[in-house]
């Protein structure tokens, strides 16, 4: 199970800036972004989004408007907040030194 | 021909066969019990339901027809299990998951009537704490007083928990950071309640009713 866990920590806050990414064009529904994560085969299952949408949400990053739906329940459309700006730009420049870092780390393996 | 229950989920009412119902019941206690009981998971939970409502609406079409197991099958399949998201999100272990874990023996604070030996067996053993003093109160007339020793030495030797990491321990989770915080937020909850319940009891309408009864004499 080792490598699973190992995956699973590669995982855990690359979800989250994926989902921040996404965010950063107009209102989008929670079933919107879990199909874009599916396609990138990041997700397999719908319900993983959820529960890091209202973390976002709560922390501020993230805000939501009602939209009346002919499908069912009326739906939470997201879009970032001003803040989840600042913290997707924080988060870019972690991913590029990260990518720059690994990048180094496998030449010197020669 | 089968029985046929009627449900409503966020609002929208919908015919589902029994055994479906069966299926979907389990799978949202098995999700409530993992996102928990606080706002957040509330919301989570309230979210995932109103998926449920939409994706039950689309299959059911126009002709309301009843919902059947393989429709809940699918939609578990669709949705996740709570193993599937902590297993993409990245979390070391389900959240509310429980195996066989290394527990500690210790008093339980929260449940002494006495000193908390027989909570802190009741933890240990995961049974119920009433039922482990009927037994060693059993034991103690059988064994005509020795039993009442044993337990006197427990007293003594058995350390009270008092730290939250004593207490996680006693119940055997994990002493993480993940852990500790729910604990907390449980305990926190569990005392809203209390006060919630104690403001409703009355107590303070009783003394409205008494100063009204003044304003009116006057």
């Amino acid at each position: 199970m080792k490598i699973e866990n190992a995956k699973a920590q590669m995982r855990k806050g690359v979800l989250e800036y994926c989902i921040m990414l996404i965010m950063k064009g107009e209102p989008v529904y929670a079933v919107d972004v879990i199909k874009n994560l599916r396609e990138a085969n990041m997700i397999v299952v719908e319900g993983t989004v959820y529960p890091l949408l209202t973390r976002l949400k709560n922390e501020g990053l993230l805000a939501y408007n009602w939209k009346e739906s002919t499908q069912g329940p009326p739906r939470k459309y997201y879009e970032i907040t001003e803040a989840g700006r600042t913290f997707l730009e924080e988060l870019e420049g972690s991913w590029v030194a990260l990518v720059s870092a690994v990048g180094r780390a496998k030449n010197q393996r020669a | 021909m089968k029985k046929t229950l009627t449900i409503n989920i966020s609002g929208t009412v919908f015919h589902i066969e029994e055994e479906a119902y069966e299926a979907l019941k389990k799978y949202l206690v098995a999700l409530k019990s993992y996102f928990g009981e606080d706002e957040e998971g509330k919301e989570i939970v309230a979210d995932i339901e109103a998926r449920i409502t939409e994706i039950f609406t689309e299959r059911t079409g126009e002709k309301n027809q009843a919902i059947t197991l393989e429709v809940v099958e699918e939609l578990i399949e669709t949705l996740g299990t709570p193993e599937n998201f902590s297993e993409e999100a990245g979390d070391e272990e389900p959240l509310a998951g429980q195996g066989a874990r290394k527990r500690k023996l210790y008093r339980d604070p929260e449940q002494s009537v006495l000193a908390g030996v027989c909570g802190g067996l009741a933890a240990y053993f995961n049974m119920d704490p009433v039922v482990i003093r009927l037994i060693v109160v059993l034991l103690a007339l059988i064994t005509s007083g020795a039993g009442a020793l044993v337990y006197v030495l427990l007293w003594l030797a058995v350390p009270k928990a008092l730290t939250t990491t004593q207490r996680l321990e006693m119940k055997g989770e994990e002493v993480t950071v993940k852990n500790i915080e729910r604990f907390l937020k449980d305990e926190m909850n569990a005392v809203k309640e209390s006060v919630n319940k104690f403001r409703k009891s009355g107590f303070f309408t009783k003394k409205k009713d008494k100063t009204s009864e003044e304003a009116k004499a006057k």
